[in-house]
C-alpha cells in the first residue's frame, strides 16, 4: 500500500469526456471565485462576516445557498438522465450503465440531503430564531459547526465527481449490492463518508433547534403562541434527533462490512441484507417528514400572510403537526412490501401508512378555509403555496395508493413510484424553498426579489413538473420500472419523450430563478424594503427592520397572542402611534468563531482519506480534531458586548422608518389611494379591523415590551446547555438502539463458528460492571464536591473515576483480545460482527470520555469554577452516568443473554 | 413602485390571468389519457392476480378522486374568488375557527382512510402473494434464480430449466419459488400482477397464472447493478397442450444445466440470449438457496483486489 493508499492518476477518469469537461468548469469556476475574492481583498470581509459567523441569520443564507448550489448540480443530473433514457431505444444512449449508475444515484443521494436539507434547515436558521422573537439559537457555535459538516458531506460528493468514482448502488445502497464483492470501487465510501459525515452536522441542527424552540423563546410565547413554521420545525428536529441517529449506525455498519470484512448485511457468515433495509427506512421515512413538515409551516405562514387571516384551526394544525410527527415512525415497511412479509404485517404497514393521510387532509382543508374569507394577494410566494396544494394532493392520492398494498405489489420500484416521491417532494419541499426563499428574501438583505421572473419560474416550474411527470406516471402503470439505462419497449417511448420536453420547461424554469435573482440584485434599489415589513406579515420577523441588526430585536418583545406583530401593529394604526421608545440595554451576543470551519476542514481531511485508505492521514485528521476540541475548550472571550447607545441607534432608524409608513398609512385612510398602503398590501379597511373602540394611544401601546420580571422568556444558559446535552445522549441511546436491534437480530447467526456461551468470561465482565457503576458513583461524587468549589476533592473524586474507567477499557480489551486469539474475530460470524461492534462502540465512548475528563481535569486546575466549567462537568456527569445505564443494557443483553442462550 | 411593462411580466401576467383553468383541464386530461391508454401495463392485466391488482387499484383511485377532485376545484375557486381585486367577496379576518368545518375536515379524510384501511387489509390477505391461486388444476412448479444479470427458470418436475425466457401454460396456476444467486432482484411480470424480491439465501414465493395464451414481458424491479437494463425476459404464455409438447422436446435436446455450468453462469454477463437445458443438476436449486454452491462472485477482479476504478468500461 503507497503512503496515498489506493489513490493513484488512474482515480481521475482522463478518458471519459463527460466528467473531466465538467469537471473542469467546475473546479474553473470555484479558481474564477476564489481568484475574484482574493485578489478584489474581500477575503478578510469573507472570513470575518461569514465563514466564522455564528450569526443565524448569515448560516441560514449559507445554508440556503449550499442548498441552491446542490440543488443546480443535481438538477443537471436530472437533465443527463432524461436525456439518457430518450436516446436509449434501442440503443445504448450516450451515458454507459457505468456512468449512469453514478449519475441516478448521486441525483438522489445530492437532492436529498445536500439540497433539500440545506434549504429546509437553511429556512429553519433564518426565520425560527426570529419568529420565537430571540436573539439566536441556543447553541451558535455548534450551528456554525452543522453547517460546515453538511458542506463537507457536500464537498466530498462533489470530488467524487473527478477523483474516483460516486456510488452506483442507488441513493440507498442495498447490499448485497453495496458490499465489496459487487461494488468494490470507492463509490459507495465516498457515500459513506459524505452522509457518516454530513449527518452529525444535520444530528447537531436537530439538537439546536430542539433546545433552541423548547428553551428560548421571547417572554411570553407559550407554545400555543408559536407561529406554525415553530412548531413545524419543532417537529422536523425532534425527528432528526429520533432518526439521525439510525441512519449513522447503519451506515456505520455498512462501513465496517466494507472496511473491515465484517458481517452485518453480507451474503457469508449469517449477514442480513434485509436488517439494512429495514434499519434504513426506518431512518428513511422519518426523513421524508423532516423534510416535508417544514414545507407545511412555510406555507401556513405564506397562506396566512397573503390571505391576510390567521391561519385557520390552528391548534388543530399544531395536532395535525405532531400526529404526523408520531406516526411517521410506524410506516417504514411500506417500502418493501414486496420483500415477501406476510399479509398482516404488510396490511398494517400499509394501513399505518394511510393513516398519515388524515392529519395531512386536515392541513390541507385548513389551507383551504385560511384562504376562504381572505383577502388574497398573488405575489409569488403566494403563487407556489396554490401551486402545492392542488399538486401535493395529486401526489398524497399516488402515495395512498401505493399504501394499498396490492397496488403496490404492482406499482413497487416503477416510474409510478418515481413519479409519486418527485410529486410530494417537489411540491412540497421544492416549492416550500422557493416560496420561503422569496418570503424571507426582502428579511435577509433588504430589498424584494423581482415578481416578474419568480411568477415565470413559477409556472414554467409547474408546467415543466406535469409535463415529466405525468408522463412518468403514465410509464409506471404501463410496467416500466426505475433505473433503467436503456429500454425496448415501444409502448413507454412516447411518454419518456413527453417526460424530457418537460424538463427541458424545468430547465428554463431555472434559468428564471437565476435571472430573477441577478435582476433584483440590479435593482435593489427600486425593490428596497424601507419598513422591514415588506408583506404585511403577521409574526414578529417583520417587526424588526431588513435586514434584521446582528441582535434581531432591541428589546425583547412581551407576547401576548397567537400572532404578536400583528397585534403590535394593528394597535399602532389604531393608536396612530408607535410603542413608547424603550429603554434600551446593551447587549451580550456570541462572538464569532472560526471552530466549525476548522472541525469540518479536517473532517473533509479524515473523510477523504477513509475513503482512499490513507491511514496516516486518518490519524492526523483525528488528532488535529482533539486539539481543535481543546482550544475551544479554553477559550475565555464568548460573547462580545453591543453598547447600549449602538443599540439605541439602530432601533430609531428602524423606529423612524415606521414612524413615516405610520404617517403615510393615516394620509391614506382619509381617502387617497395612498401607495404606499397598497404596496404594502394594507388598506384603511384591513388596518382598521378590531379596533373598534378607540383606546388613548400610551394604554394601548403598553406592556408591549418585555421588563425582564416575572414574564419568562430565554432559560439560564445552565439550564440550555443541560437540556441540550440531555437530547445528545437522547440521540446516542437511540443510536445504542439501531446497534441493539441487530444484535438482536443476528446474535443467533453464528455462522457455526463460537457462540456466547464458548466466549465470555463472565468473572472479568461482572468486574468490569463494578468498575463502571463505581466510577458512576465517584463522578456523582465530584459533582458533590464541586458544588462545594473544593478544588481538591473534585480533581480526587475525578481521577479516581478515570482510573476506574481505564481499569473497566484494559479489563475489557484484556478479554477481546483473547477471544480474538481464539479465532473468535469479528470476521467469523455475523454474531461476533455485531457483539464487537456493540460493546466496541460503548467503549469507544468510554474511551472519549477519558480523553475528556483529562482535558477538563486540566480546565478545572487551571481556571477554577467558572461558570462555563461548571455547566461542562454537568454534562460530564449526564454522559458519563449514560454509558453505566447502557452498559447495564449491553451486560444484559450481550452478555447474560449471549452466555445464558 | 411602478414596474416597466417588460416581457417577463406580460408573461407572469398571462399566465396568471388566462392559462390558470386552462392548465388544471390538460392535467387531467392528461391523466385521464394516461389512465386509459394503457395497453400493456399493469392495467392490461392477462391474470386473475393482475386483474384483482388493477381492479384495487382503481377503485381506490377512484374512491380518492371523490376526494381530490373537489379539493383542487374548491382551491383554486377560492384562491381566485378571494382575490383581493375582487370587491364582492367578502372580506372575513374572523373566520378562524369553526366547529363544523373541524369536524368537517377531520372526518372526511378518516372515513376515506377508514374505508381504504378495509381495502388494504382485505387487498393484503386476499392477494397475499404466497397464497395458492384458488384452483381447479394443479400448479406448475417453477423455481427462479436471479442471477448477475440474468433470470434462470428451473422446472423441477420436467427437470428441465430455461435462462432469459419462461415459458408457462395458459390456463394453470404458476408457483414461483424465488432466491437470488448474487444481490437482491425482483421478478416482475407487469400483466400478470404481484411482483416479489429475490434475495440471497433466501426463498419468497409466488402464485400467478396467465389466462390466455400471450407473449408478456417481464423483468427485474430491484437495481442490481451495470446489468440490470438487460434483466429482462419474455414469459411466453401457451395453450396447455403446445407446453407439454415445449417440454417434451426441450427435455430430447439442448444443453446440460450441470454444477460446472452454473458456476460459469455465476460471472456476471449482460444481454444473455435465451437458452433451453435439456437437464439441470436435482436439487440445484435448494443447494443455492442454502449455499452448497457459492454465490455469484460480483465483478471479475483482475487479481489484483478490488478494483479502485471499475468505471473505464466503455
Amino acid at each position: 500500500m503507497s503512503i496515498l493508499g489506493k489513490l493513484t492518476w488512474d482515480a481521475i477518469p482522463w478518458d471519459q469526456p463527460i466528467p473531466l469537461i465538467a469537471g473542469s468548469v467546475v473546479i474553473a469556476a470555484v479558481l474564477a471565485v476564489v481568484a475574484w475574492v482574493v485578489l478584489t481583498g474581500r477575503l478578510p470581509y469573507l472570513w470575518r462576516e461569514w465563514i466564522t459567523s455564528v450569526d443565524h441569520k448569515r448560516i441560514g443564507v449559507m445554508y440556503c445557498l449550499l442548498g441552491l448550489l446542490m440543488l443546480l448540480r443535481g438538477f443537471i443530473d436530472a437533465i443527463m438522465m432524461r436525456l439518457q433514457q430518450v436516446l436509449a431505444f434501442h440503443a445504448p444512449g450516450y451515458l454507459p450503465p457505468e456512468h449512469y449508475d453514478q449519475i441516478f444515484s448521486a441525483h438522489g443521494t445530492i437532492m436529498i440531503f445536500f439540497a433539500a436539507m440545506p434549504l429546509v434547515i437553511g429556512l429553519m436558521n433564518f426565520a425560527v430564531p426570529l419568529q420565537l422573537g430571540v436573539r439566536d439559537v441556543a447553541f451558535p457555535t455548534l450551528n456554525s459547526t452543522s453547517l460546515w459538516l453538511t458542506a463537507t458531506g457536500a464537498l466530498l460528493v462533489n470530488i467524487s465527481l473527478v477523483v474516483g468514482e460516486f456510488s452506483r448502488a442507488g441513493w440507498l445502497p442495498y447490499p448485497p449490492l453495496s458490499e465489496i464483492p459487487y461494488t468494490p470501487g470507492v463509490g459507495v465510501d465516498y457515500y459513506l463518508w459524505s452522509l457518516l459525515i454530513s449527518g452529525v452536522g444535520t444530528l447537531l441542527t436537530g439538537i439546536n433547534f430542539v433546545t433552541t424552540i423548547l428553551k428560548t423563546r421571547a417572554p411570553g410565547m407559550s407554545y400555543l403562541r408559536m407561529p406554525m413554521f415553530c412548531w413545524t420545525a419543532l417537529a422536523s428536529n425532534l425527528l432528526i434527533i429520533a432518526a439521525f441517529p439510525i441512519l449513522t449506525a447503519t451506515l456505520a455498519m455498512l462501513a465496517l462490512d466494507r472496511y473491515l470484512g465484517f458481517h452485518f448485511f453480507t451474503n457469508e457468515a449469517g449477514g442480513n441484507m434485509m436488517m439494512f433495509i429495514n434499519l434504513i427506512w426506518a431512518w428513511g421515512h422519518p426523513e421524508v417528514y423532516i423534510l416535508v413538515l417544514p414545507a407545511f409551516g412555510i406555507f401556513s405562514e405564506v397562506i396566512s400572510t397573503f390571505s391576510g387571516k390567521p391561519l385557520f384551526n390552528y391548534r388543530s394544525m399544531v395536532a395535525a403537526t405532531m400526529g404526523i410527527c408520531l406516526v411517521s415512525f410506524l410506516v417504514w415497511l411500506h417500502h418493501f412490501f414486496t420483500m415477501g412479509a406476510g399479509p398482516d404485517v404488510n396490511a398494517l404497514f400499509g394501513i399505518a401508512s394511510a393513516v398519515i393521510a388524515i392529519p395531512t387532509g386536515v392541513k390541507v382543508y385548513n389551507w383551504l378555509f385560511t384562504m376562504y374569507g381572505g383577502r388574497i394577494r398573488f405575489a409569488t410566494p403566494m403563487m407556489w403555496a396554490v401551486g402545492f396544494i392542488v399538486t401535493f394532493v395529486i401526489g398524497g392520492m399516488t402515495g395512498v395508493l401505493l399504501a394499498t398494498v396490492p397496488a403496490d405489489f404492482q406499482l413497487h420500484n416503477s416510474l409510478f413510484l418515481v413519479a409519486h416521491f418527485h410529486n410530494v417532494i417537489i411540491a412540497s419541499v421544492l416549492f416550500a424553498s422557493f416560496a420561503g426563499l422569496t418570503y424571507w428574501f426582502p428579511k435577509a438583505f433588504g430589498f424584494s426579489l423581482d415578481e416578474g421572473w419568480g411568477k415565470a419560474a413559477f409556472w414554467l416550474t409547474l408546467i415543466g413538473f406535469y409535463a415529466v411527470f405525468i408522463p412518468l406516471y403514465a410509464a409506471g402503470l404501463l410496467g416500466m420500472t426505475r433505473r433503467l439505462q436503456h429500454f425496448d419497449l415501444p409502448i413507454w417511448q412516447p411518454w419518456i419523450r413527453i417526460a424530457a420536453i418537460g424538463i427541458l420547461i424545468m430547465g428554463v424554469a431555472a434559468l428564471c430563478q437565476v435571472a430573477q435573482l441577478l435582476v433584483s440584485i440590479r435593482r435593489r434599489h427600486e425593490l428596497r424594503d424601507m419598513t422591514g415589513d415588506p408583506w404585511d406579515g403577521r409574526s414578529l420577523e417583520w417587526a424588526t427592520a431588513s435586514p434584521p441588526p446582528a441582535f434581531n430585536f432591541a428589546v425583547l418583545f412581551n407576547v401576548r397572542g397567537e400572532e404578536p406583530y400583528w397585534t403590535i401593529k394593528r394597535r399602532a394604526i389604531a393608536a396612530q402611534r408607535l410603542p413608547v421608545e424603550p429603554r434600551y440595554e446593551a447587549i451580550e451576543m456570541p462572538a464569532n468563531s472560526p471552530i466549525g470551519f476548522i472541525v469540518a476542514f479536517f473532517a473533509t481531511i479524515t473523510g477523504f482519506a477513509m475513503i482512499w485508505h490513507i491511514w496516516w492521514l486518518v490519524g492526523v485528521g483525528l488528532a488535529a480534531a482533539y486539539v481543535v476540541f481543546v482550544w475551544f475548550a479554553w477559550r475565555d472571550v464568548e460573547e462580545y458586548r453591543i453598547p447600549a447607545e449602538e443599540v439605541a441607534r439602530i432601533d430609531r432608524a428602524r423606529r423612524q422608518a415606521r414612524a413615516e409608513w405610520l404617517a403615510e398609512l393615516s394620509g391614506s385612510e382619509t381617502g387617497v389611494s395612498g401607495t404606499g398602503a397598497t404596496a404594502l398590501g394594507l388598506d384603511a379597511r384591513a388596518a382598521g379591523h378590531g379596533a373598534d373602540t378607540p383606546i388613548a394611544g400610551d394604554v394601548a401601546m403598553a406592556g408591549i415590551y418585555a421588563t425582564g420580571h416575572g414574564e419568562g422568556g430565554p432559560a439560564s444558559k445552565r439550564v440550555i446547555v443541560g437540556y441540550g446535552f440531555w437530547l445528545f445522549l437522547v440521540s446516542d441511546i437511540i443510536m445504542f438502539s439501531a446497534f441493539f436491534a441487530a444484535h438482536a437480530v443476528l446474535q443467533t447467526a453464528t455462522a457455526g463458528g463460537p457462540s456466547g456461551r464458548e466466549l465470555f468470561n463472565l468473572p472479568s465482565i461482572a468486574l468490569q460492571t463494578g468498575c463502571l457503576l463505581a466510577s458512576s458513583f465517584t463522578c456523582g461524587l465530584s459533582a458533590v464536591a464541586t458544588d462545594t468549589k473544593s478544588q481538591a476533592w473534585t480533581q480526587l473524586s475525578l481521577l479516581i473515576t478515570g482510573l476506574l474507567g481505564l481499569a473497566f477499557l484494559t479489563l475489557e480489551v484484556r478479554d477481546f483480545s483473547a477471544m480474538v486469539a481464539q479465532g473468535a474475530e469479528p470476521q467469523r460470524s455475523a454474531f461476533l460482527s455485531s457483539t464487537f461492534t456493540l460493546v466496541g462502540c460503548h467503549g469507544a465512548h468510554v474511551s472519549a470520555g477519558l480523553l475528556w475528563l483529562a482535558t477538563m481535569m486540566a480546565q478545572v486546575f487551571v481556571k477554577g469554577f467558572r461558570p462555563n466549567i461548571l455547566r461542562r462537568l454537568l454534562c460530564f456527569n449526564l454522559f458519563w452516568h449514560v454509558l453505566d445505564i447502557i452498559w447495564v443494557a449491553l451486560f444484559t443483553v450481550v452478555y447474560l443473554v449471549g452466555v445464558l442462550r | 413602485m411602478q414596474l416597466k411593462r417588460r416581457p417577463v411580466d406580460w408573461f407572469a401576467h398571462f399566465m396568471s390571468e388566462r392559462l390558470k383553468f386552462l392548465l388544471a383541464a390538460a392535467t387531467f386530461a392528461l391523466l385521464g389519457l394516461a389512465l386509459g391508454g394503457c395497453s400493456g401495463g399493469v392495467l392490461d392485466p392477462q391474470g386473475p392476480v393482475g386483474a384483482a391488482n388493477a381492479k384495487i387499484l382503481l377503485n381506490a383511485s377512484e374512491a380518492m378522486l371523490v376526494i381530490v377532485v373537489p379539493t383542487i376545484i374548491a382551491t383554486l375557486l377560492f384562491a381566485w374568488w378571494f382575490r383581493a381585486s375582487n370587491g364582492r367577496a367578502r372580506y372575513q379576518p374572523d373566520f378562524v375557527y369553526s366547529g363544523r368545518v373541524e369536524l368537517v375536515v377531520w372526518a372526511i379524510p378518516i372515513l376515506t382512510v377508514n374505508f381504504l384501511g378495509g381495502v388494504i387489509w382485505m387487498g393484503a390477505h386476499d392477494l397475499d402473494p404466497y397464497r395458492p391461486i384458488a384452483g381447479h388444476k394443479d400448479p406448475l412448479e417453477v423455481q427462479v434464480v436471479s442471477l448477475d444479470w440474468k433470470w434462470l427458470f428451473i422446472y423441477p418436475d420436467a427437470g428441465i430449466a430455461s435462462l432469459n425466457e419462461l415459458i408457462v401454460p395458459a390456463g394453470v396456476p404458476l408457483r414461483f419459488s424465488l432466491t437470488s444467486a448474487a444481490v437482491m432482484n425482483m421478478f416482475f411480470v407487469p400483466q400478470l400482477g404481484t411482483m416479489i424480491a429475490t434475495m440471497p439465501g433466501m426463498v419468497t414465493q409466488l402464485n400467478l397464472e396467465a389466462s390466455h395464451a400471450g407473449d408478456f414481458y417481464g423483468a427485474s424491479s430491484q437495481f442490481s447493478g451495470d446489468g440490470f437494463s438487460d434483466m429482462h425476459f419474455i414469459l411466453h404464455a401457451v395453450p396447455a397442450h403446445d407446453f407439454a409438447l415445449w417440454v417434451a422436446k426441450s427435455q430430447e435436446a439442448g444443453p446440460w444445466l450441470d454444477r460446472a455450468g452454473y458456476l460459469a453462469l455465476l460471472h456476471q454477463s449482460q444481454n444473455v440470449s435465451p437458452v433451453t437445458y435439456q437437464s439441470v443438476e436435482p436439487g440445484l436449486f435448494e443447494d443455492i438457496v442454502t449455499g452448497r454452491v457459492p454465490l455469484g462472485p460480483g465483478p471479475d477482479s483482475e487479481g489484483s483486489g478490488p478494483s479502485v476504478r471499475s468505471r473505464g468500461a466503455k
